[in-house]
């Protein structure tokens, strides 16, 4: 055995290793993407009829730790906070498991608090009941601030 | 955690520079400290940057089918440098050849967009090659599939394949709907592909015609409601199959073989006994790089290189393979599905049935699941013609995904 | 607009479909793989036709293979990058040593220690151009294999000898015999596999055979065991059960006998009437003491002894009991069953390679002696030697006295399919502390094993106790 053929089969381990790792890589990559998408393909659905609005990002002073997107969809209803199970996930600081909801009902936007230890506010003031919710409301979350569009 | 998620997203990039670098280092110490094989290195290496750079930057659809292409690339040079160092060289060249070809390819479907209607140009464009192969073509391996252009031979019928399936897309996209004169286009395709097949039987091409029969019964299935024109066309094959079976001698020894190669291991038995000898030396990880004779085994550098992966890599390293075109083909799907123009998503998934057929046609042949048939296995065969042809369906195919990520909501590209 | 989108889902349903299968080709590629090297590989890799097996020899100069006192029985003989493998000795160990063609592969012990003759399995590194596999040397005397080669004659059969104390074998011959050397071997291959006499069978560790009544040792055994050994017998030279007839040898009836006496004449009557009364049970527990149905760990590969019975019945056991009937062994193995009376009733694992050491001497491994079954009790074996040395003192085994040697025996002539009958004969000597025990087969010899068995058995254990002298 020489040294090369030695060399050569410790190699190999280490080419399986490196392709093993770049496959599941790869998948993991995937399954993100399809996680995207499939969030993306919800937003197909609404033209079933269910009452659409949107919360836009406003840059604000505060660095969010994760990258947020420009716009967050909302049919017909959604629950905003840091849990996966919520429509809108925000891993942000301050942020509540389960922060706000949103929703729609006989032709007015509603948002309610859901017992969030660091409050929510609209157009600077902080709420404590149900409000109602009127296009191009600033709603703040923690550090994080959305523009309510419809 | 955020600031780890950036390095994550290109963590697969970094893996397959990591493999570049100790695979052709290896090879760099095997060849005696010959620089020639660190520039190879270095060349492909910066051929894939170029090449994933592009794609993320300009945002053309799917990054992850490339990215994986790269690694079946990297693995596929590496053998031929290590089993000749002028296959690789060569290799190398073809793969930028690609590389621009899948931009050319890229940006030529992305903005033509009236590609569904020129069935009659992908006929006379494929019956004219096959023509022309029958006409000045050469016979290399017993398949008389090869045209010599100067110094460089091509091998048409990749082409065709490619040919093939826009054609078969015209139809199922319903963009051709009228007849010629008294044909109406289900049965026109019909007519083209058996045209098409018994051109290649002429040119004792049986991995093509597998591939291309393989898609179309395969699209018939997706596109035609009900059965009974599916059914038709396998009974057809079956019949046709087995008269072949008994008339021709080549497909007879093909059979007998793959039943029995131990029977005679030095004459008809020669190439898969040596394949299966190989695949059974490697063991799980394979005697490593430079350690095995990928040189025993016949047409080593195309058809059997999966033996030759086998042997030096590792059964595991040949199911790496299989697993790499089965996420690019996974990939393809989801592009197909998704796609909103009917002509783009039977292309694309045309072109991923070509990839997923061929590979598991040679990679079944040679590890004697299913009887050989000498095709290339895409991106890792040495080829200049595979290479470029694959790299095209790769252009077109990222063009779709392009289209669709771009004009996802709207109301599709066209 | 409905009918369309019907459509849509339908086609994206039939696409998953399509997924599905390409999924599941894909599966089928990778669990083949997986399946091929796990139970194929290693035979596939095996193959003669693979020619990665003699790559190795590239860089090693295979090792010799030397007898006990250091006689060459094989060697690699390099020139350039040829490699001619060369027996001295011809054909004398074909069955032992084996061949080594490129075309054919390997056999017997090139097989068995391919890995130490290419001296595989040591780590260090070398960049030198050749490098010498490891040598093996044998437990086999050279001149007494050559002297029992010749004793045999040319006859179809074998002779195993074997040190009792502790299992070396001292000669193993097996007739007929072929040049080993692979350029004779490829040369004549087709000739030597259609040769009805199987010259390629090594008969001393693969042929089966009925032991015939050397099996009585055993028997013989299962009586003292079951304290039997003082009955009388009243042999009238048939023993009738049930519509099965056995005849005495030569049809005698010996009249009141004891076991003893039995013994020494080899009285079928007294020992199918024994094993008919042990019951199968006994019989069958009792072979499976002394080996048979068991595998027996040899460097080379032995066939295993059997009793082929689905269901054994009491007749059975009586046709066993003499050796006979569905009752199969090798001569190793008979040659091993009069070696554990020789040593006190415990069968020693046999063994052929001593020591493996590198080229320049250094000891890398040593076989240590092993009990391998306690096949009866001390007591059991002091009465069976006693038994044994009757049969060549004043029974059938007179052929194999020694003149101022004691020598303990057996004889045995098993019928067989063909009406020439297996000449068998197995004993010891000296009788008082045994340094050797031969088993001699001739195959379809037709004539008693008395007579011709013995006299051979008798000719190489004098030859071995004059070389000890």
């Amino acid at each position: 055995m020489t040294f090369y053929n030695l060399l050569s089969s410790i190699f190999s381990y280490i080419f399986t290793l490196i392709i093993y790792l770049f496959i599941f890589g790869v998948i993991r990559l995937i399954y993100l993407d399809v996680k995207k998408m499939s969030r993306f393909d919800d937003e197909r659905v609404n033209v079933s009829g269910l009452e659409t609005a949107s919360l836009k990002t406003i840059q604000s002073r505060s660095h969010a730790e994760n990258e947020l997107k420009k716009r967050y969809m909302i049919y017909g209803q959604a629950t905003v906070g840091r849990n996966k199970s919520c429509d809108v996930v925000l891993r942000e600081k301050y942020i509540s498991g389960e922060h706000i909801r949103i929703w729609y009902e006989k032709g007015e936007w509603y948002l309610e608090d859901l017992g969030s230890r660091n409050g929510t506010y609209i157009n600077g003031q902080r709420i404590r009941n149900t409000v109602l919710l009127d296009a191009q409301d600033e709603i703040a979350v923690g550090e994080l601030h959305f523009l309510f569009e419809l | 955690m955020a600031r780890f998620k950036g390095l994550n997203y290109r963590r697969p990039a970094y893996l397959l520079i990591l493999m570049n670098l100790f695979g052709f280092g290896l090879l760099f110490v095997k060849n005696s400290y010959d620089t020639k094989m660190l520039y190879v290195g270095a060349g492909l290496l910066g051929l894939f940057l170029i090449l994933y750079t592009i794609i993320v930057l300009c945002r053309m659809g799917d990054k992850f089918i490339a990215l994986m292409a790269c690694m079946l690339i990297t693995i596929g040079v590496l053998l031929l440098c290590r089993i000749d160092l002028s296959f690789g060289i060569r290799q190398i060249v073809w793969v930028a050849v690609g590389g621009i070809a899948f931009f050319v390819a890229y940006l030529v479907y992305y903005h033509i967009r009236f590609w569904d209607r020129m069935w009659m140009v992908y006929v006379i464009l494929g019956t004219g090659l096959f023509l022309a192969t029958l006409i000045f073509g050469k016979t290399i391996n017993g398949a008389r599939n090869w045209i010599a252009v100067g110094n460089v031979t091509v091998q048409p019928s990749e082409l065709t394949k490619i040919l093939y399936i826009m054609f078969l897309a015209c139809y199922y996209s319903k963009a051709w709907d009228k007849p010629l004169g008294r044909i109406t286009p289900k049965w026109g395709t019909l007519m083209v592909t058996y045209l098409f097949i018994g051109f290649l039987v002429l040119q004792r091409d049986w991995g093509t015609i597998l591939v291309l029969f393989a898609i179309y019964i395969f699209m018939t299935y997706v596109y035609e409601k009900n059965y009974g024109f599916l059914l038709m066309n396998i009974a057809a094959a079956l019949v046709v199959a087995f008269l072949g079976y008994r008339f021709l001698y080549h497909i007879q020894v093909r059979v007998s073989t793959w039943l029995n190669p131990w029977e005679d291991i030095s004459n008809t038995g020669y190439q898969i006994t040596q394949s299966l000898f190989a695949i059974a030396s490697g063991n799980y990880f394979g005697r490593g790089l430079g350690n095995g004779s990928p040189g025993y085994i016949p047409e080593v550098h195309s058809d059997f290189i999966f033996a030759a992966v086998c042997e030096e890599m590792g059964v595991f390293g040949g199911a790496a393979i299989i697993l790499l075109f089965f996420l690019i083909a996974y990939r393809c799907f989801k592009i197909a599905i998704l796609a909103k123009d009917a002509y783009d998503k039977a292309v694309c998934f045309g072109l991923t049935l070509m990839f997923a057929v061929q590979t598991f046609i040679i990679v079944g042949g040679v590890i004697k699941l299913i009887p050989l048939t000498g095709i290339t296995l895409p991106f890792v065969s040495y080829g200049g013609t595979s290479i470029v042809v694959n790299f095209v369906s790769l252009g077109i195919i990222q063009a779709i995904s392009a289209k669709e990520e771009r004009h996802g909501g709207e109301k599709g590209g066209r | 607009m409905a009918d369309k989108q019907e459509k849509g889902y339908s086609q994206k349903k039939r696409m998953l479909h399509i997924l599905v299968v390409v999924c599941l080709m894909f599966l089928s590629l990778i669990t083949y793989l997986l399946y091929f090297n796990m139970f194929e590989a290693k035979e596939v890799a095996g193959n003669p036709y693979n020619k990665r097996q003699w790559e190795d020899e590239r860089f090693v100069k295979r090792g010799n293979i030397y007898d006990r006192d250091g006689e060459l029985l094989a060697e690699t003989v390099v020139n350039g990058d040829s490699r001619t493998r060369r027996y001295p000795k011809g054909n004398l160990y074909s069955h032992v040593i084996g061949y080594y063609s490129r075309v054919y592969g390997k056999s017997q012990l090139e097989m068995a220690y391919d890995k130490e003759l290419l001296g595989q399995g040591d780590i260090t590194l070398s960049f030198q151009e050749l490098r010498s596999g490891y040598n093996l040397n044998l437990t086999i005397d050279h001149d007494l294999q050559q002297y029992a080669y010749q004793q045999l004659g040319g006859r179809k059969g074998a002779v195993v000898a074997l040190e009792p104390q502790t299992g070396k074998v001292l000669a193993m011959v097996s007739c007929p015999d072929f040049a080993p050397e692979a350029a004779a071997l490829e040369k004549n291959w087709n000739t030597i596999v259609e040769r009805e006499d199987a010259p390629l069978l090594a008969r001393a560790t693969q042929g089966l055979y009925a032991p015939g009544s050397t099996y009585k040792i055993a028997t013989a055994a299962a009586a003292y065991d079951t304290g039997r050994i003082a009955e009388t017998f009243e042999d009238t030279g048939t023993f009738t059960q049930g519509g099965m007839k056995v005849d005495n040898y030569g049809k005698k009836a010996y009249g009141e006998i004891g076991l003893k006496r039995g013994f020494e004449l080899s009285s079928n009557f007294v020992f199918c009437t024994l094993g008919y009364e042990l019951g199968p049970d006994k019989v069958k527990e009792t072979a499976e003491k002394f080996g048979v149905n068991k595998e027996i760990p040899f460097d080379i590969s032995v066939s295993r002894s059997k009793i082929q019975y689905k269901k054994i019945e009491k007749e059975d056991a009586a046709l066993v009991s003499i050796g006979q009937g569905q009752l199969l062994m090798t001569p190793l193995h008979v040659a091993m069953m009069g070696a554990s009376v020789a040593n006190g009733g415990k069968m020693m694992r046999p063994y052929l390679v001593d020591t493996v050491t590198t080229v320049s001497g250094v000891k890398l491994s040593a076989t240590k002696p092993d009990v391998l079954y306690q096949s009866m009790t001390e007591d059991c074996a002091a009465y069976l030697d006693d038994l044994m040395q009757g049969v060549v003192k004043n029974g059938t085994g007179s052929g194999a006295r020694i003149s101022g040697v004691t020598v303990a025996g057996k004889t045995g002539t098993a019928e067989n399919e063909t009406n020439k009958d297996h000449a068998w004969f197995v004993g010891y000597a000296p009788a008082e502390a045994p340094s050797i025990a031969v088993a001699v087969l001739l195959e379809y010899d037709g004539g008693a094993g008395g007579s011709n068995a013995a006299p051979i058995a008798r000719r190489v254990m004098q030859k071995y106790l004059n070389s000890m002298r």
